[in-house]
Formats: C-alpha cells, structure tokens, sequence
C-alpha cells in the first residue's frame, strides 16, 4: 500500500526550512514505513532547505540505512530540491557505512 | 565613567561616530564596556550618524546579556538617528532592561522609507521559519520594480519576488538555526540570537545581521581534528569548510546531528549574489571582502554573522550549484516521479 505525504503542511509560502518542522514529518514516515506501507513524499511548489531535507530523510538514513529508500518515492521535485536530496542520500549513506560495525 | 543621576549611580559610555561592519571594532568596544558596567548605562550618541545591521544586531545582542534590571539611556541623539532607532524597535527590546532614546531636538517627522525590518530576538527554536519568512518577505517588499503579487512562471511556479525572497529566508533560517544550535552549548543555554536586516535602495545592497551572545564558535570546535591552530580566527576559518561544524563525533544515533554544511551554504548564497560574508568571534574579525583583521579593543563573546548582497543577483541563486560536490562512487538508488 502507497501513504501519500504532502511537503506543503510544512512550508511557510514555498520553502520548508529548519529542523524542528521537518520532525513531525518524519515520524509521519516512519510510521508508515513500519506499517510495510511505500511513502510517496509530494513536495509540489515547495522549496527545502538542506537543513529540512537532512532531518526528513538523513536521520533515517543514520538510523535505518540507506535501505530505507526503497521504501520511498520523491514526486514533483524542482531541480533545486532533487540536488539536496541527491547530496544529503550520499553524504548520510556514506557516514552509515563509515561507522556501521559489519 | 561613573557619573551620579540624582541618587543613582550610572556608567557614561561615548559612542562612536558610525557602528558598522567596516569597523567592527568600534562596535564591541561599545558593547563591551556596556557589559562591564554594573549600574545603569548612559551612552552619550552624540557623535553617531550611522548604524549599520552589524551594529544593531549587535547591540540587541548585549542588552539582552545585561543583567536586569537597569536602565540604558542613549542621550544627545541627532534627531534623524533618534527617528531610526525607534523605527527599528530599539527602545522595546528586552524584558528587563529599559532603554530609552532621548535626542537633543525634535524627532525627524519623516519617517525613513520603510526599507527597515524591526531588530527582533530569536529566543526559540520554533520561531526561526517564521522570523525567517517574514524578514525575507518584508526585506524584498522594499525592492523597486518587484511585486509581491507578480503572477507565477507557469513551469517553474516562481515569480520575481520569490525568487529575490528564497535566497534570503534559506541564508536566515540557516544562519538562525546555526546560532540558535551552537550559541546555548557550554553553559550558555540561555543565549539568544538577534537580527536586523536593512535595503539600502541607493546601491541596491541587503545586508542581513545574526548575531547571537553564546559560547562562540572556538569553544564548539576546540577539539576539532581540522582546528589549526586554538584561536578565534583559526576557529571561523574551520567553520566555514564544509562538514567541519557538524558533531559527527557524537556518534551515529544522535538526534538532529547536523552536516555542517549551513554557513558553507550561506556563504556561497553570499557570493553567488555578489556579495560577501562578515564574521566575529572572540578577538577575530574574518571578511570574505577583504576587510578583515584582529578586533582591536574588546572581543565578542558569541558570534555575528552578516551578510551583504546585491538584490539584483539574488533571482541568479541555484542551490543546487551551491552545495558540496557529492563524492565520486556508487550511491543508493532514490526514485522520483
């Protein structure tokens, strides 16, 4: 089953910014990631910062690895937010990878 | 000097002609004298004419380490400069320190063009995307031949004004939580962390202050294997290179362990938008224009940040191309629609 997560709630105008907002976010994927759900995460005119990127997915990253994107789906990404994305997947996965004692 | 007013015993502080970047010195002298005092304050402007975000921020920041109650009166204001601080808020800044403006004449009647943003403190991490947003929206609201209400690009939904605006909310919301995040370690956790922004319409310059009255950035980066050498300059040099400021030593499961990556960033939204970056911590000064150097009389415990830019550059910003390089090699698959 699909969970459809809309970027929009946590923008103010058109950018999500800061950390804190990105956290109940989060917790919203994780759950249902943990009900074997896939998360689609739409962010359709909205624009994120690296910081708010880093704490949506990042920190799963840190804690589930880089395994938990299979489970995710990023729709309607501008240009700009595929590049954050893109540098906080890699630079997160390779920190797991670095300290996960195999 | 201590000087008697009626049966209370006050500090007398000149103030300096112009509190501004290009002299940062000037500035943490005032305000450090203003935090050696142990009585009320009495600051003699009468030589001020300019006043910078630096110099407001900054201010802001140490009447906010005063211990209350006191009063601080800025006596012997020009009338045009009594006009500015009240606009900016100055004289309703904090809880328990009454400042009051008292100029030798009568307050100018023509309230500067509304290019300013009030000074406002940052004292919770919640309120950063909303200080943020506005300050970003209300600094662009200043800019000639710019409209808010401008229809969207179809294909990219922006408009001039978002465009001119998002730089600027991505620079503050990072700059803020980064101050915000660092400023309270170290016994310092009731830092705040103070900003003004300011237009100048005549040059087209935005100039953005953060400044906050924590630990400053030595003492977050002093075991820092990339720490150079144990100074202020050294430290600001390290914070500014990517994944330096993070705290990956802290171990794969901490919560909200950030990149280090946000004042990397801000500084290439700087430069990208032919600006420039001003740092102060401790004794060191560090300018990405040039102007930098030692502070000359008293350090700034915390750290300022100010940033300078052109507003007809900010439409050219890309994030994308701002970002660190990602390292060569195989990387997850992320999928996108």
């Amino acid at each position: 089953m699909q969970t459809l997560i809309e970027m929009k709630p946590y923008a103010i105008g058109r950018m999500a910014t800061v950390r804190l907002t990105a956290v109940p976010a989060r917790e919203q994927i994780e759950a249902a990631i943990d009900a074997g759900d896939e998360v689609l995460l739409n962010f359709a005119g909205v624009a994120a910062t690296q910081s708010f990127v880093d704490e949506l997915i990042g920190v799963m990253i840190l804690r589930r690895g880089p395994a938990v994107l299979e489970s995710l789906v990023f729709k309607s990404c501008s240009d700009d937010v595929k590049a954050i994305i893109d540098f906080v997947v890699s630079d997160r996965s390779d920190q797991f990878e670095s300290t996960t004692i195999h | 000097m201590r000087v008697a007013v009626g049966l209370v015993m006050a500090t007398e502080i000149l103030c300096p002609t112009r509190l501004t970047h290009r002299d940062p010195s000037s500035i943490y002298k005032l305000c450090g004298d203003m935090l050696q005092c142990n009585d009320d304050i009495i600051i003699n402007a009468r030589q001020l004419d300019f006043v910078s975000p630096l110099g407001l921020a900054s201010f802001g920041a140490t009447i906010g380490s005063l211990p209350g109650p006191c009063t601080v009166e800025i006596v012997n204001l020009q009338p045009a400069m009594q006009s500015y601080l009240n606009r900016m808020d100055v004289f309703r800044l904090h809880s328990g320190v009454n400042v009051i403006g008292l100029g030798g004449g009568t307050p100018a009647r023509h309230d500067r063009k509304a290019d300013l943003v009030e000074l406002t403190c940052v004292a919770d991490p919640r309120q950063i995307a909303k200080v943020a947003h506005r300050l970003a929206v209300a600094t662009v609201g200043f800019f000639p031949d710019v409209n808010p209400d401008e229809q969207e690009d179809e294909m990219t939904g922006h408009n001039r004004f978002s465009l001119c605006a998002e730089p600027l909310e991505y620079a503050l919301s990072e700059l803020l939580e980064n101050a915000l995040t660092h400023a309270r370690r170290y016994g310092n956790s009731h830092a705040t962390v103070w900003v003004a922004c300011q237009h100048y319409p005549s040059s087209g310059q935005v100039q953005i202050a953060v400044v906050d009255n924590g630990c400053g950035i030595l003492a977050t980066l002093a075991s820092h294997s990339r720490l150079s050498a144990k100074t202020d300059l050294a430290a600001i040099m390290a914070a500014l290179q990517p994944r330096v400021s993070c705290n990956r030593d802290l171990g794969l499961h901490s919560d909200s362990v950030n990149q280090g990556v946000g004042l990397t960033t801000t500084y290439r939204i700087a430069t990208a938008a032919g600006g420039w970056l001003t740092i102060v911590s401790g004794d060191a000064h560090y300018a990405s224009n040039g102007y930098g150097g030692p502070l000359r009389f008293l350090p700034w415990k915390g750290c300022a940040v100010l940033l300078g830019c052109h507003r007809d550059k900010l439409p050219d910003v890309k994030y994308r191309e701002l970002l660190p390089k990602i390292e060569p090699g195989a990387h997850p698959r992320i999928r996108y629609e």
